[in-house]
């Protein structure tokens, strides 16, 4: 039987399903996959766009699941850990500072097997993107964009580009997507 | 698709409106109103299908127990269905001593168009050309009249609508327990607890060959080695049998109960999915029951693909805090009874510090 041992800590389900739609198209076996935290309510009306108001949670849950990870990569082999988090306004150091914060050391940014995609400004500006569009990374985009399943062509061709390395389609990408594609790297051999 | 369902002295739903999504998760505590919700769905789609009778589906026991004089129970259903708009009531007047339910009420519109109106005995229909010609019966206040309605109706839009609410809407709180591996017929309703799979399985069988392969391979997933299921022993009386590869196999019966909840869970995702229907209304009654904790999020991730297949439609309903943080959304149906009343709607408040499930744990009175 299938081990569980990719681990999902992110903000909301529209995060979680650009993860497993990423995952997918490597075929990962969905039993794998387990998500325990989805913070959907990051994301109401009242509180969209505010600035890190509703990472704190991810970044604890991250750290969290970080210092655990060294038990559960020895006793599951190939063990991943994936977090997402928006950048809303803050820049993508920014954020990773946050974590290393939380954690107490930069390391846990070397250490193969645990990754943090860093979504700027948010997860529909990525899909904007990936939909063929000029984006801003400070800009707002709106809800058209929130459905994973709707784009799931344009994510698996995102994680498929990611994989080939090209040069080419890495440079074209917007910062943050790059650095995600990156940060792919660390679980290449993982899956 | 359902977009709005609103009832009135049902159990424990009082002027209580409710909306749905394409994918609903409803949560709440034990007695909040969840499956009286389902409850109302599935009574006038089983009424349609023929399976029901009115004081069966509304006895006098579903008047709500803390409310003394009322017994007028009123539903309301909106449906969109190809883009139309359909707006489908009906009132029952109880009885005030024995259980003899009367519809008072009912009409049908689209697209705020009559098709159909009952009032005092006298069923009226509308015919959907652009000169509608009304048509008036006398008929029976002990049945809906829509159920009459769908036989002798010269409407399509009516037709549609009765073919939605009486074939393509099915509840289901899946029993393990209630599960046979035999039997000795085929037959194209599952039933609300699984209780016709064997029948139902060898109809699917037959019906959509195709879609076999894929059951099998979900069902290998969570039992390693299995091949196939297999249809064995005389005609009358033909068990399933699930085939491994090390040439074992195990009578369907022997299965544990979370397996047997699983392979009908994948089931009526996949056979659903083959049936070609216009669009389809799921509605799972705690679907995680019996099921291992690793198990629920490949089964969702599934239900998700399915509903954005387009046109279709699962409502959730679930305690499990996998679920209920997994698909948990701002658009949460969470419901609450305050003191034994009546059951209305919470909002969320911001969960930055605390998870829905965490929540319905703590904030719960």
């Amino acid at each position: 039987m299938t081990s569980q041992n990719i681990k999902i800590i992110c903000e909301d389900k529209a995060q979680r399903q650009f993860i497993e739609l990423f995952l997918r198209s490597f075929g990962v076996n969905d039993r794998r996959i387990y998500s325990d935290k989805a913070f959907s309510f990051n994301r109401t009306a009242s509180n969209k766009g505010s600035s890190g108001a509703g990472d704190a949670r991810v970044v604890k849950e991250f750290a969290a699941e970080f210092r655990d990870f060294p038990r559960r990569n020895s006793k599951t082999n190939g063990c991943i850990l994936i977090g997402m988090i928006d950048a809303d306004k803050k820049t993508i150091h920014e954020k990773r500072r946050l974590i290393s914060e939380e954690i107490g050391t930069e390391q846990w940014q070397n250490i193969e097997g645990v990754i943090l995609f860093i979504v700027k400004r948010n997860i529909e500006t990525w899909i904007h993107f990936l939909n063929g569009n000029k984006i801003n990374e400070n800009y707002d985009y709106k809800d058209p964009y929130r459905d994973m399943i709707k784009n799931r062509e344009r994510i698996m061709e995102f994680a498929s580009s990611c994989r080939q390395q090209q040069p080419s389609v890495r440079e074209a990408l917007p910062p943050s997507l790059a650095a995600a594609c990156a940060e792919f790297e660390k679980i290449r051999v993982r899956l | 698709m359902i977009t709005k369902l609103y009832v009135d002295n049902y159990k424990t739903l009082v002027d209580f409106t409710v909306e749905f999504q394409p994918l609903t998760l409803i949560v709440g505590a034990n007695g909040s109103g969840k499956t009286a919700i389902t409850e109302v769905l599935n009574a006038v789609s089983l009424m349609l299908r023929g399976k029901l009778e009115l004081n069966k589906a509304f006895p006098r026991e579903t008047l709500p127990k803390f409310k003394k004089d009322d017994f007028i129970q009123k539903f309301q259903f909106f449906v969109t269905l190809d883009q139309q708009d359909y707006e489908y009531i009906f009132s029952i007047e109880q009885n005030s001593s024995r259980s003899d339910a009367r519809v008072k009420e009912e009409s049908l519109t689209v697209n705020n168009k009559n098709l159909l109106s009952f009032y005092d005995g006298n069923l009226l229909l509308w015919r959907d050309n652009t000169d509608p010609e009304q048509v008036i019966f006398k008929t029976t206040d002990k049945v809906l009249s829509i159920v009459q309605a769908s036989i002798i109706s010269r409407s399509l839009f009516l037709e549609k609508f009765t073919n939605f609410f009486s074939k393509f809407i099915f509840v289901y709180q899946v029993n393990p327990l209630m599960i046979k591996g035999y039997s000795s017929e085929e037959n194209d309703f599952l039933g609300r607890n699984g209780e016709h799979f064997s029948a139902w399985y060898k109809h699917n069988q037959s019906e959509q060959p195709l879609k076999l392969p894929e059951l099998y391979s979900e069902v290998a997933s969570f039992m390693p080695g299995f091949t196939h299921f297999r249809l064995s022993g005389a005609e009358g009386r033909r068990a399933i049998m699930c085939d491994f590869s090390n040439k074992t196999s195990i009578d369907f019966d022997y299965l544990s109960e979370g397996q047997k909840s699983l392979i009908l869970l994948y089931s009526i995702l996949i056979f659903s999915e083959g049936s070609n229907a216009p669009g389809q209304t799921l509605i799972f009654d705690e679907p995680d029951n019996f099921i291992a904790l690793r198990e629920i999020q490949p089964w969702l991730r599934m239900v998700e693909s399915w509903v954005a297949a387009g046109k279709r439609q699962v409502i959730l309903i679930s305690h499990h805090p996998g679920v209920i943080n997994f698909e948990g959304d701002e658009k949460v149906i969470w419901l609450v009874r305050e003191n034994g009343g009546p059951t209305s709607l919470r909002t969320p408040t911001d969960l930055r510090e605390t998870s829905l499930a965490d929540q319905m744990v703590w904030d719960e009175e």
